[in-house]
C-alpha cells in the first residue's frame, strides 16, 4: 500500500481498498456502495465459456494434453528463431568487437611485457638512437679502429678521419648456483685475460647464508668484444645482457687537431729561435716554446685517452648466486622437496589464478553486453506484442 | 492461492492435484480474461485451452518467489492472446449472446438486470483494450495488485494507477451510458 500511495491520492486509495473489499465480497463503507454495485454489475457481464467447451478441456487436462489431430484454430504464431538469432549473434557480434577493441587498447597501453623490466630478462643490445644513426656496425668499428695507444704523426691524422672511433659498452648479469660463484668469478677473469682485457674493478663476496655476488668491472679490446661477451656468457645462466655503442669521431678529431697545431706552432718557434739575434728575443721565445710543450703533452693524453675509449670496451660483469639453488639442487632431480613443491604449487597457482583473471576480464564485458541485450530483447519483444493491444 | 503446485516432469502424464486445482480455480476466470480482450468466443476457448496447455507443459519453471501461480498462469494467457491479436490484426465486435438468457424469478426484475448488463458492456467497448484487459484482469480475474503487476511487466504502484485510471473510464462510461 506504501507503494500505491507514492502516485495515488488518499481518495483513490481508499477506492482501490474499496474495490478490493468488494472483490472479496466484504462490506464496504457506505460512501463506496455505488463502487460494490459496480463491481456486482460488471462481474455479471464476465463472458462465461460454453459447458461443451469446459467437458473438451476438463477431458484434455485429466489426459495430460495429448497432441491434437488438428491444429488449434488460435494457435500461436511460430516463434522466428532467425530473428532472434541475428539478435543474439549482432549482439555477441558487437560485444566482440568491443571487447577486440578494448584488448586492443589496453594492449597498446601500458602493457607490462613491453616495459624495460621484462626486457631486461631477455637478451638485448640496445644504442641511443644518435650513436646508432652516426655510428656503424659494432664489429666493423671495432674492426676499424686498431689499438694504437701512440699518437700518430702529424701526416696520420688526416688518413685516421676517415675512420669511424666508436666507443662500446655491454654489461652482463649472470645467475650461477650460489656455491659456483667464486669460481665463476675466477672464470671471469681467466676470460679477461685470454681475450687480452684487463680488470679494472673487482668484488666478490662470497659467505655462508649468503647468496654470492661478484662484480667487475673490465676493459677488453674492442675487436674481442663479441668473442669475449660470448665466452662469459657460458659461465653462467645470463640473466641480462646489454650492449652500446657510441660515436666519439669527434672527440678524437678535435684532439688531434690540438694536437697537430701544437706541434705546427712548436716547428714555427723552433725556427723562429733559430733566427733569434737578440737574448731578449731568445728568452721570449724560449718561454713560448715551454708553454707550447705543455700544451702537446696535453694533447697527446686527451687524444691517447680517446683512442683508448675506442680501442677498449667497458664490460660490466655481475656474477649472482642463486640462493635457492646449489649445484646439486640444480642438477639432482632428487633433491626436488617438500618446499620445492610448495614453492611449484604456489607458482602454479599464481599461473591459473593470473589465466582467471585475464579471462574474466575478457568475459564480463560481453556477459554484461549479452544481459543488456536479453533484457532489451525482452522489452522490444513484450512492446511488439503489445502493438496487438493497441490496434485491439 | 499463493501456494506452489505440486511439480511433475513435463510429460504426457496425468496432471498432479496442483494443477488440477490451478485449473478448477482459474478457468472461468482466465476464460472471461481471454474472452475481453480477444472478443471471440471460439478463438476465447482456443487460447484459453492453449494457455493452460503451455502452463502445463512448463510448470517445471514456475517460480514461486516471482509471483503467485495464479498470476504465472494470467501472464501466459496474456501472451498468448496478444500474439493471437498481433496474428489476425483486427479485432471482431463485442459479442455476448443474451437472448439465450431464460428469466428466472421476476420478470421485470430480469429485464432490469439486462438492461444494467448492457450498458456495462457498452460501457467497457467505450474503454480502450488496455483499460478493458485491467478490468477483466482485477474484475473478472480477481487479481489484486501485485499479481496485476506480474501480468503486465509494470510496478504494483503503476499497477494501481492504471487500475483507478481504467476504474474511473468505466465509471465515467457507465454514467454516460444510463
Amino acid at each position: 500500500m506504501s507503494l500505491r500511495r507514492n502516485r495515488l491520492d488518499d481518495t483513490a486509495v481508499a477506492e482501490l481498498d474499496a474495490l478490493d473489499a468488494a472483490l472479496r465480497g466484504d462490506d464496504v463503507a457506505p460512501e463506496h456502495a455505488d463502487l460494490a454495485a459496480l463491481v456486482t454489475d460488471v462481474r455479471e457481464t464476465a463472458p462465461q465459456a460454453t459447458p461443451a467447451f469446459l467437458a473438451e478441456l476438463d477431458a484434455r487436462v485429466r489426459e495430460g494434453f495429448p497432441p491434437r489431430d488438428e491444429a488449434p484454430a488460435a494457435a500461436p504464431r511460430p516463434k522466428r528463431p532467425r530473428r532472434r538469432l541475428l539478435f543474439g549473434g549482432g549482439a555477441i557480434a558487437v560485444s566482440a568487437a568491443i571487447a577486440v577493441a578494448v584488448v586492443g587498447i589496453v594492449g597498446n597501453g601500458d602493457d607490462p611485457r613491453t616495459d624495460s623490466g621484462f626486457e631486461r630478462f631477455s637478451t638485448s643490445e640496445s644504442a641511443p638512437p644518435a650513436a646508432l644513426e652516426s655510428a656503424p656496425a659494432p664489429d666493423a668499428a671495432a674492426g676499424a679502429v686498431a689499438p694504437s695507444p701512440v699518437p700518430p704523426a702529424d701526416e696520420d691524422a688526416a688518413e685516421s678521419r676517415q675512420q669511424r672511433s666508436v666507443e662500446r659498452s655491454a654489461s652482463l648479469d649472470l645467475t650461477v648456483p650460489a656455491d659456483e660463484v667464486q669460481s665463476t668469478a675466477d672464470a671471469v677473469v681467466r676470460t679477461t685475460d685470454r681475450v687480452d682485457g684487463i680488470v679494472q674493478t673487482s668484488s666478490i663476496n662470497v659467505g655462508k647464508g649468503t647468496p654470492g655476488e661478484a662484480r667487475f668491472e673490465l676493459r677488453v679490446p674492442s675487436a674481442k668484444l663479441d668473442d669475449a661477451l660470448a665466452a662469459y656468457s657460458k659461465l653462467g645462466s645470463v640473466a641480462n645482457r646489454t650492449q652500446d655503442a657510441q660515436d666519439i669521431t669527434g672527440t678524437v678529431v678535435s684532439a688531434e687537431d690540438r694536437l697537430s697545431d701544437a706541434r705546427a706552432e712548436r716547428r714555427g718557434l723552433l725556427r723562429a729561435l733559430g733566427q733569434a739575434d737578440t737574448r731578449r728575443e731568445v728568452e721570449s721565445l724560449r718561454a713560448r716554446l715551454r708553454i707550447v710543450r705543455q700544451d702537446i703533452a696535453r694533447a697527446e693524453a686527451q687524444l691517447r685517452q680517446a683512442r683508448t675509449r675506442a680501442d677498449l670496451a667497458t664490460v660490466a660483469v655481475t656474477v649472482r648466486g642463486d640462493g635457492g639453488k646449489t649445484t646439486g639442487s640444480a642438477d639432482d632431480d632428487s633433491g626436488w622437496s617438500v618446499g620445492d613443491a610448495a614453492g611449484d604449487a604456489g607458482r602454479l597457482l599464481e599461473v591459473v589464478a593470473g589465466a582467471l583473471i585475464v579471462g574474466a576480464a575478457a568475459i564480463l564485458p560481453l556477459l554484461a553486453l549479452a544481459l543488456g541485450g536479453a533484457a532489451l530483447a525482452r522489452v522490444l519483444v513484450r512492446r511488439r506484442r503489445e502493438r496487438g493491444l493497441d490496434a485491439a | 492461492m499463493g501456494e506452489t503446485v505440486t511439480m511433475d516432469p513435463p510429460t504426457m502424464q496425468p496432471p498432479s492435484a496442483g494443477f488440477d486445482a490451478l485449473y478448477r480455480s482459474c478457468v472461468g476466470d482466465l476464460f472471461a480474461y481471454v474472452r475481453t480482450m480477444l472478443r471471440d468466443d471460439s478463438v476465447a476457448e482456443d487460447v484459453t485451452a492453449l494457455a493452460f496447455e503451455r502452463a502445463f507443459r512448463r510448470r517445471d519453471r514456475y517460480d514461486a518467489a516471482r509471483g503467485t501461480e495464479r498470476a504465472w498462469l494470467f501472464g501466459i494467457a496474456r501472451n498468448a492472446a496478444l500474439d493471437e491479436l498481433r496474428k489476425r490484426g483486427r479485432t471482431t465486435p463485442l459479442e455476448h449472446d443474451v437472448a439465450g438468457e431464460t428469466p428466472i424469478g421476476d420478470p421485470v426484475a430480469h429485464v432490469e438486470r439486462a438492461a444494467r448488463r448492457a450498458e456495462i458492456r457498452a460501457a467497457m467497448e467505450r474503454l480502450s483494450a488496455r483499460d478493458r484487459e485491467l478490468i477483466a484482469l482485477k474484475f473478472f480475474a480477481g487479481l489484486d495488485n501485485a499479481e496485476l503487476a506480474e501480468v503486465l511487466g509494470v510496478s504494483e504502484s503503476n499497477a494501481g494507477t492504471k487500475l483507478h485510471r481504467a476504474m474511473t473510464k468505466l465509471r465515467s462510461a457507465c454514467d454516460v451510458t444510463a
